[in-house]
């Protein structure tokens, strides 16, 4: 591995590709169940009932304050499993690079990658890479499939949610998004916001096996609005946010207020919603802020009956709809 | 020290008044500051909070998005523009490109900037390329476009000018409620804080020296609104005219000289197309002749296509226009909610985020009232 | 027109200034600010990227407030 840079010769089947593979991506992510000659893989039976689940992943830049779309990718899968109550166990990786990568990059991202299965008890135990040719592809996409073992305790079920249930969040919200955007130094702006990516597996299991949690969420693309709104639709009744309530960070607020933004739709990577039942609220933050990453979890809203809609309560009294996102968010002109 | 939102409107509710009292704003900066704090259910049932020609997105002509959507599809531009601009839809047959963002789509080189400073260093970046600024906007906007072009910018960039003077719509209004008694009309007027910020808040006294209607000059925030409300209110009931300034720590008396002399330098007033409402004499921007090499209307090929159909109209059915001039609101047109929503906008109200139309949408008026 | 938002001058390189609102920075152009040029700690409002007024410290928020007060001297 000589080369400092992804070539197409590194997808071609040839020794390139061979060196790719063994000197790179198993040498990260090797571990017992890794075969990288084998066309399939046996896993042992799992000790309960499996969940899988299955993600794509692209962000520009690769790497950003507070993380890198290597643990990103581990994050976003490990945390659909964790919100739905499961263990994460097993991931497949494919990796669709893009002609002319860094080497050194892929190689960060990679142990990043693989970093951050380790810290979640994953083991990747199959891949692929692929090269895209040069403007084909937006640096590296990672696809990642995930295999996890059901453990909550509690029933976790969207439908059961009734009116007088209570809105939670683990922490402030849209500071992926924004994190991102200052990485960019789109519009001109720059800012020191990390992101939120991280695994939230420790939030889930620590309030997993109460019997007053109805569901739990990690909003990502579309926010906590998005979230909200799949809710609303599912359970068929209103989700009542509390403006002054929802957590949000200086940075987020700024540019959101430079450029029309609304906070509410903004990415997040590593919190949390939850939905409880109103006995059952104070103890899932008891446990919530007895952790480092929830620290900022509050109480955020309630569960009304009413049609299936999202409405702010704002500070002076008044109530707006929070619509479904409709557009990309753009800078507004005035 | 000043009060704050809510004693504010605990002043606000002490007053009675026998009959409903509208006042209209012609900002859609404080039109969404008071949908998105919620203060129409806050105040009192005889207060309206009319919405009036405040978007410049909803007012920008029909041909100039046209126009805009050629120069990036055919002459291959870098075409640059707030984002509002991008969704904007014009009149074309189905099938056909609607707007900018469809463009981009189409791949063409449609990109989104926060500032006319990102304009030229595109423009600076891509020095083989020509780059069309399209700039859209009122006076705040389209001072930082005078500003551009007094600082001097690269040959490669042009710029499609949709300024436009936000008094000269009033004026036109109170003009017409005049003539014509039946229209709602408005009992008080919330003058918008950064176009008084950089034109001068003096700007507005011909609403209460000529039309004897109260007026204010508010900022953003509730506390400055809701400030002007009360002055407006108290106005009415005192029968004292004034221009007040409720937002003096950034409107300035005389505005912003530098702004001033630099729009004098490179912009002529002229009679100008609003879309929907037709021409307002003087109350549109255009390039001095000094500029004309940067003027994207001179330097490109004229794409108005006379056989087009509806070319400079509002779609059929759409009352955008109306909605505009603060004479319906939007839910009394007959597509709102309807035919014409977010997802599928027909009229340029329902697609800017400043339109009353989209903004009474997100706000969570859903059906169309009966006529 | 609206959206404007006060920010905090913190360094200032011929007609651009660095400004911070919140921990979030932006080059601003000073160059419609020659009349009055701003210094170094001033908040000026940015709207699109330009400064277009400094921000001064108002003493009322509506001219009735001045007016209650006059009325008020002259009671006293």
């Amino acid at each position: 591995m000589n080369d400092t840079r992804i070539l197409l010769a590194h997808g071609n089947g040839g020794r390139l590709m061979r060196e790719l593979v063994t000197e790179l991506f198993a040498r990260h992510l090797g571990n017992p169940l890794l075969d990288t000659d084998a066309d399939a893989v046996t896993l042992p039976p799992l000790d309960g009932e499996p969940m899988v689940t299955t993600d794509g992943f692209t962000v520009q830049p690769l790497e950003f304050p507070g993380g890198n779309l290597g643990s990103l990718a581990v994050h976003g899968v490990v945390n659909d499993l964790a919100v739905a109550g499961a263990d994460p166990r097993y991931f497949t990786l494919s990796a669709l690079i893009e002609e002319g990568l860094e080497l050194a990059v892929l190689d960060r991202l990679i142990a990043s990658f693989a970093a951050a299965a380790r810290e979640n008890g994953v083991a990747v135990v199959a891949g692929d890479t692929k090269v895209v040719r040069r403007g084909e592809g937006g640096g590296l996409y990672l696809m990642v499939a995930g295999i996890g073992v059901k453990r909550a305790q509690a029933k976790l079920a969207i439908e059961s949610i009734a009116p007088g249930d209570v809105v939670l969040v683990s922490g402030p919200v849209g500071d992926h998004g924004i994190a991102v955007m200052l990485a960019r130094e789109q519009f001109g702006l720059s800012g020191e916001l990390r992101s939120d990516s991280a695994s939230v597996l420790p939030l889930a299991r620590a309030v997993r096996d109460l019997p007053g949690l109805r569901f739990m969420r990690d909003p990502t693309r579309g926010g906590l609005a998005t979230v909200c709104h799949e809710i609303a639709r599912a359970c068929g009744h209103t989700v009542t946010l509390e403006q002054e309530r929802v957590p949000l960070r200086p940075e987020v607020v700024s540019v959101c207020e430079m450029l029309g933004y609304d906070p509410y739709f903004l990415a997040c990577e590593g919190r949390i919603v939850a939905v409880t039942d109103a006995a059952a609220a104070d103890t899932v933050l008891e446990h919530w802020r007895a952790l480092p990453q929830g620290a900022g979890a509050c109480r955020i809203g309630r569960i009304e009956s009413g049609n299936a809609r999202v409405i702010l309560e704002t500070g002076l009294g008044g109530r707006r709809v929070l619509d479904e996102l409709e557009d990309d968010p753009l800078p507004r002109i005035c | 020290m000043t009060d704050t939102s809510q004693a504010w409107l605990e002043k606000i509710r002490a007053f009675d008044f026998e009959r409903t009292i509208k006042i209209m704003n012609v900002c859609g900066g404080h039109e969404r500051s008071i949908t998105h704090s919620g203060l129409r259910g806050a105040l009192p049932e005889w207060l309206e909070l009319i919405p009036g020609p405040g978007c410049p997105v909803c007012v920008c002509p029909e041909e100039d998005i046209y126009q805009a959507i050629r120069l990036a599809l055919q002459d291959r531009a870098i075409l640059v523009a707030y984002g509002d601009m991008l969704r904007v839809p014009v009149n074309v047959p189905k099938g056909d490109v609607r707007t900018l963002a469809e463009a981009q789509a189409a791949g063409a080189d449609v990109r989104p900037i926060a500032s006319p400073t990102e304009a030229r260093a595109i423009a600076e970046a891509n020095p083989d390329r020509q780059v069309v600024f399209f700039a859209a906007g009122f006076e705040t906007t389209t001072a930082p476009v005078a500003a551009l072009l007094a600082e001097g910018v690269p040959d490669n960039l042009s710029i499609l000018l949709s300024g436009r003077l936000t008094w000269p719509a009033v004026a036109m209004l109170l003009g017409s409620f005049e003539s014509s008694p039946a229209s709602p009309g408005f009992d008080a007027l919330v003058a918008p804080g950064h176009v008084s910020t950089v034109m001068g808040p003096e700007e507005w006294n011909f609403v209460v020296e000529q039309h004897n209607i109260p007026a204010a000059v508010a900022g953003f925030g509730t506390e400055s609104l809701l400030a002007a409300f009360y002055s407006l209110l108290r106005q009415l009931k005192t029968g004292e005219r004034f221009l007040d300034n409720c937002y003096l720590e950034v409107a300035h008396p005389g505005g912003n000289p530098t702004a001033l002399r630099m729009m004098g330098a490179a912009l002529d007033v002229v009679d100008a197309n609003w879309r929907g409402i037709g021409s307002i004499p003087r109350s549109g921007y255009a390039l001095k002749p000094a500029f004309a090499q940067h003027d994207a209307r001179l330097r490109f090929p004229d794409h108005a296509d006379p056989g087009r159909r509806r070319a400079g109209e509002m779609p059929p059915g759409c009352d955008c226009a109306n909605v505009v001039l603060g004479k319906i609101y939007p839910n009394q047109c007959r597509i709102y909610g309807r035919a014409c929503t977010p997802r599928h906008p027909i009229g340029p109200c329902m697609v800017s985020d400043e339109g009353a139309c989209r903004i009474w949408w997100a706000s969570g008026v859903r059906v169309a009232a009966d006529a | 027109m609206c959206l404007a938002i006060p920010m905090q001058i913190e360094s200032i390189d011929g007609f651009t200034a660095r400004c911070q609102a919140k921990g979030v920075w932006r080059d601003v152009s000073l160059f419609m600010m020659q009349d009055e040029p701003p210094a170094v700690g001033d908040f000026v409002m940015v709207h699109v990227g330009y400064a277009i007024q400094k921000v001064t410290e108002a003493d009322a928020r509506t001219a009735w407030e001045l007016f209650d007060q006059i009325l008020e001297e002259t009671r006293a």
